[in-house]
């Protein structure tokens, strides 16, 4: 029976609550019946009452209410109902939940995690559709993670509540109606195994992991956009492709990537996020560090355009990263 | 008779999942019967007939459904409905669907190969294959005639050249004796860890290119209207095969470059060569090129010259002789024999003489060679 | 309230027995935030400071009302708050100066500051939804106990602080915040800043309030003694506003306001109606506590430098 990443996560939030009373779910509208705007939370408020709270639409209060809870040892989960929403909460995290971790000279750990249901492609228009990941790089003792229909939630969340430290968690909305996978299928076509410490990293592959001419680094959403694009470079033009789905955006880590990305004769990095200042450059700037004598060319960056996002279907899919995006760009650049 | 097909029940989600069956197959059901419950991202729906009929089922539970996607047909009447079924393709398995079977997959190129060697899909088994690309059909194209061995498409491209060479250029053959003892001492001079060790085909290389300036026809084209066509320096072609596959990469200025840069150059063919992973750019422009046939067992080989040259080079394997020294004592020397093919429409024999003769000199003295 | 129409509503009013501990305390907050200003006026000091100067007798009679078990969050202004609580004025200076024996290793510096369960933020505002997380928090945990939060009127600009205290309000937690109303924010009075009052604004979200004009220690603690104990009993939060003054500039060198305003402010000053009402104590303990802060400065500056790594 396949179950649904909505699920998966209900279920994982659920299990948290239930062997942590230190654990809170805090956001707009994510008390019962209503269970969030995407049904993330549903059925929690009932089983987990004073611990799972709706409240007022207040973003920046509620990212410091959090913060607070951290501050005296409760391990507050909040939800910014669309990620778009975050810059709101961005003193609070920035300069408060993020810098309390050091900047008093001694470790306070502050046990948070901030989700926030990102992405686009559903019509939703310019201010309900962002990928606002790239504008939290690079901020010490602030972590950034993505879901992924690879990567089981129940683990996850455990891991991210744990660190003490803020992490943001990054949902694409698009994955909530998708299913999981968890046992290193996900189709005739297409396997995946696990690479570097914690299972960070999914690495999917077409018939075998040994090798391959292209390696993709697409977390999220944007992961099946890659990985049916592998599928389809295989087919159509006999490029094989691995797709590595990262759980961890920020820090990065390179080091078990290293001898999948040497012998591959393309390195990619597919993102969602709009162009400019992007995740991918982040990575990439990584890899040349490692890599620059071994590469054939440099890191092929995808990205979405660098425009806002609109509400029509047909505008937006122009300027969202498709699956054909990938599959265009991954060809042009064997064939260049 | 009426389709029965999933309407759109929010903005979140592109499809949705079938999770019960709330009737089944020959079921009298009313318009307004609720017959499936469908899951949406945000909650589960139930889906009424729309119309009376006699209800057969068309999507298995669990199974994916797209926004206007069949999920049953509604017939007037029980026999219209097993008129239907026994017309139709094999009902879809109304069970909970198990695993697919394997399929294989066959990439665009190999479907195109089967089409050109004739080879049959249907029915062909590829145990152990998941995906089969272009290279298993042609394998399998050679396998089946029996005796036939098929060519890779890289020796078919060398075979197209070497006919096209045969055929449109008239080449003679000299060759010379040159010694190799000099250069053999600056070889092993160098140590065993040398980075990029310098030996015969480099010295070669180099003594080649420091000919271009007195023998640049030698580096040029022969045009049909009489003329040779000239790059600028040289440009020299080298053969490596290191079990990959033959290839002829390009050491581009010889004429210019010093004997470090030259060794650099070739140092990073060889890995090229062993990994088969040469760029175009590194293949193209040469406009003379030498072949390596350094077993010690080749006394002579005659090249073939590449179609848009003059000539080519061939050294062979390093052979010992005795000579009698100016002391007249009996001593042992080495040497080895290097060939030139060249367009006769283009050199004559004195001019080959001259050309092999200066690189017998400079190789006898390589400490000129920088 | 602008410079120039500051209240004068204790003029007549006496004021009753000090403590020695309680003058003490006052008076080792003076020396201390003067001789702050002093060392910063020699070049020792980097960065900024910002002195509470004519408002040290707020934290000192809070003293007794807070607990050990209680969260305090205090803000830039907040070497009073810190003193009050700790009584360490030479960890305190050696965080300012980034010295060894620093209270946070010289990372924090005089606004950062943590302590058990003291802390202070450098942005304005950024506390109170904090405050109201750990009030939520203790009334689960820890009943009894409270989270108290120093604001200045200057603050009441940031919408954090409406955010908090509605969501403080409808959860009922033990939130006390503390709104330090010395009628000027930075360089702009507060009439100029704040349309309407702080009562107002704090009545609009049924949160209690209170106003304190004396500055008279033990009557300030019998006035809001019993308020402070409905925040931690019930729990309810409450805001408590002290009309005060600052007799110093906002950091240094930055006192914008013109010399009859300033006037206006010294004759407001706790120091000099202590010193009126309790002559012989005051003069000795005075004296004490300069020379004790003198020796702590001293002994502080010839530390070595603080090490931390990130």
């Amino acid at each position: 029976m396949r179950e649904r990443v909505v699920a998966n996560l209900n279920q994982a939030l659920r299990a948290l609550l239930a062997k942590d009373e230190r654990v809170y779910l805090l956001g707009e509208d994510i008390a019962d019946p209503y269970g969030g705007a995407f049904k993330v939370t549903r059925g929690l408020s009932a089983e987990f009452p004073g611990r799972v709270l709706s409240t007022p639409i207040s973003e920046s209060g509620i990212a410091g209410v959090a913060s607070g809870l951290a501050l005296c040892g409760s391990r507050p989960v909040m939800e910014v109902m669309f990620g778009d929403f975050i810059g709101l909460c961005f003193d609070q995290i920035y300069n408060f939940a993020a810098k309390s971790v050091s900047m008093y000279g001694h470790k306070v750990p502050m046990h948070m995690v901030i989700r926030c249901p990102v992405g686009g492609n559903r019509g939703y228009g310019p201010t309900h559709s962002q990928s606002p990941h790239k504008h939290f790089i690079g901020i010490p003792d602030l972590s950034l993670w993505e879901l992924s229909p690879l990567h089981d939630n129940n683990v996850v969340l455990d891991r991210l509540l744990g660190r003490g430290e803020p992490c943001i968690f990054f949902e694409d909305k698009v994955l909530y109606g998708k299913q999981m996978y968890l046992d290193g299928r996900i189709s005739q076509l297409l396997s995946f195994d696990f690479l570097g410490a914690e299972a960070n990293y999914a690495r999917v592959f077409v018939a075998s992991p040994d090798s391959c001419d292209c390696v993709i680094i697409a977390p999220g959403g944007v992961a099946e956009q890659a990985w049916t694009a592998a599928a389809e470079l295989l087919l159509e033009d006999e490029i094989s492709c691995q797709v590595i789905v990262p759980s961890r955006l920020y820090p990065f880590d390179l080091e078990p990537l290293l001898p999948v990305l040497r012998q591959a004769r393309l390195i990619c990095v597919a993102e969602q996020g709009t162009a400019g200042g992007t995740w991918g450059g982040e990575i990439a700037n990584r890899i040349y560090e490692k890599l620059w004598g071994q590469l054939r060319r440099p890191v092929l960056l995808i990205s979405s355009a660098a425009a806002v996002i609109p509400a029509a279907p047909h505008l937006e899919r122009d300027v969202l990263v498709q699956t054909e995006t990938i599959y265009s760009a991954v060809r042009e650049a064997f064939h260049a | 008779m009426h389709e029965i097909s999933v309407p759109k029940l929010n903005s979140n989600d592109a499809s949705y999942i079938l999770v019960e069956w709330l009737a089944g197959d020959g079921d009298e059901v009313a318009a307004d019967t609720p017959i499936a419950v469908v899951e949406t991202s945000k909650a589960a729906e139930e889906l009424e007939a729309g119309h009376d009929g006699v209800l057969q089922r068309a999507l298995a539970v669990n199974a994916d459904c797209g926004i206007g996607a069949v999920i049953g047909r509604l017939f007037p009447t029980e026999q219209a409905r097993t008129a239907y079924i026994a017309a139709a393709v094999p009902a879809p398995d109304i069970a909970a669907p198990g695993p697919a079977a394997d399929d294989i997959v066959i990439t665009k190129a190999a479907r195109q190969a089967a089409a050109e060697l004739g080879v049959d899909l249907a029915g062909l088994a590829f145990p152990g294959k998941k995906v089969v690309k272009r290279d298993d059909i042609e394998q399998l194209a050679g396998a089946a005639a029996g005796t036939v061995i098929s060519l890779s498409a890289a020796q078919r491209a060398v075979g197209q050249v070497v006919t096209t060479a045969q055929q449109s250029i008239p080449a003679a053959f000299a060759m010379v004796k040159i010694q190799v003892d000099a250069a053999l001492r600056l070889q092993a001079g160098q140590g065993a860890g040398a980075h990029c060790p310098v030996g015969l085909p480099e010295l070669l290389i180099k003594a080649v290119g420091g000919l271009r300036g007195r023998f640049d026809w030698f580096f040029g084209r022969y045009q049909d209207n009489g003329t040779i066509s000239l790059t600028a320096g040289a440009q020299v072609g080298v053969t490596l095969d290191a079990g990959q596959g033959l290839y002829v990469p390009v050491v581009k200025d010889a004429d210019t470059r010093s004997l470090a840069e030259i060794a650099d150059v070739l140092a990073d063919f060889r890995i090229s060569a062993l990994r088969g992973s040469f760029r175009e750019s590194e293949l193209a422009g040469g406009n003379i090129t030498i072949s390596l046939s350094n077993d010690p067992d080749i006394v002579l080989a005659r090249p073939i010259i590449f179609p848009g040259q003059a000539c080519m080079l061939c050294l062979c394997g390093t052979q010992q002789e005795l000579y009698l020294s100016d002391a007249e004592q009996i001593a042992v020397r080495h040497y080895a024999n290097l060939g030139l093919s060249y367009d006769h429409r283009v050199i004559n024999g004195r001019d080959a003489a001259l050309f092999l003769r200066g690189i017998k000199n400079a190789m006898a003295e390589p400490g000129t060679l920088r | 309230m602008t410079g120039s129409t500051v209240t004068r509503r204790q003029a007549a009013r006496e004021l009753s027995p000090v403590t020695d501990h309680d003058l003490d305390l006052l008076l080792l907050i003076r020396h201390f935030e003067q001789g702050i200003l002093g060392l910063y006026g020699q070049g020792k000091l980097s960065g900024t400071t910002h002195t509470c100067l004519g408002q040290e007798y707020i934290p000192v009679a809070l003293r007794t009302l807070l607990r050990a078990d209680d969260y305090v969050f205090s803000n830039h202004r907040g070497h009073g708050h810190y003193l009050a609580r700790f009584e360490d004025p030479a960890g305190l200076l050696a965080e300012i100066m980034g010295r060894q024996g620093a209270v946070c290793n010289g990372v924090g510096g005089s606004q950062h500051i943590h302590r058990g369960r003291y802390f202070s933020t450098g942005v304005q505002g950024e506390s109170l939804p904090v405050g109201v997380g750990v009030a939520m928090a203790l009334k689960q945990a820890q009943r009894g106990a409270l989270a108290a939060v120093f604001i200045g009127d200057g603050t009441f600009g940031e919408g954090a602080v409406y955010e908090a205290l509605n969501m403080a309000q409808l959860w009922r937690v033990p939130l006390l915040v503390i709104a330090e109303n010395n009628g000027i924010a930075q360089s702009t009075p507060s009439t100029a800043n704040m349309a309407g009052t702080i009562a107002g604004r704090v009545a609009a979200f049924g949160v209690a309030y209170q106003c304190v004009h004396s500055m008279d220690v033990n009557e300030i603690r019998t006035e809001i003694g019993p308020l402070v104990q409905a925040v931690r009993e019930l729990p309810r939060p409450a805001v408590i506003e002290f009309e005060t003054v600052r007799v110093g500039p906002h950091s240094k060198g930055d006192d914008t306001r013109d010399a009859e305003d300033r006037q206006d402010v010294l004759g407001q000053d706790w120091y000099r109606r202590y010193r009126s009402a309790f002559a012989a104590r005051f003069s000795e303990a005075d004296l004490r506590q300069r020379a004790h802060i003198a020796e702590i400065i001293s002994e502080v500056d010839a530390r070595p430098p603080a090490c931390w790594e990130p």
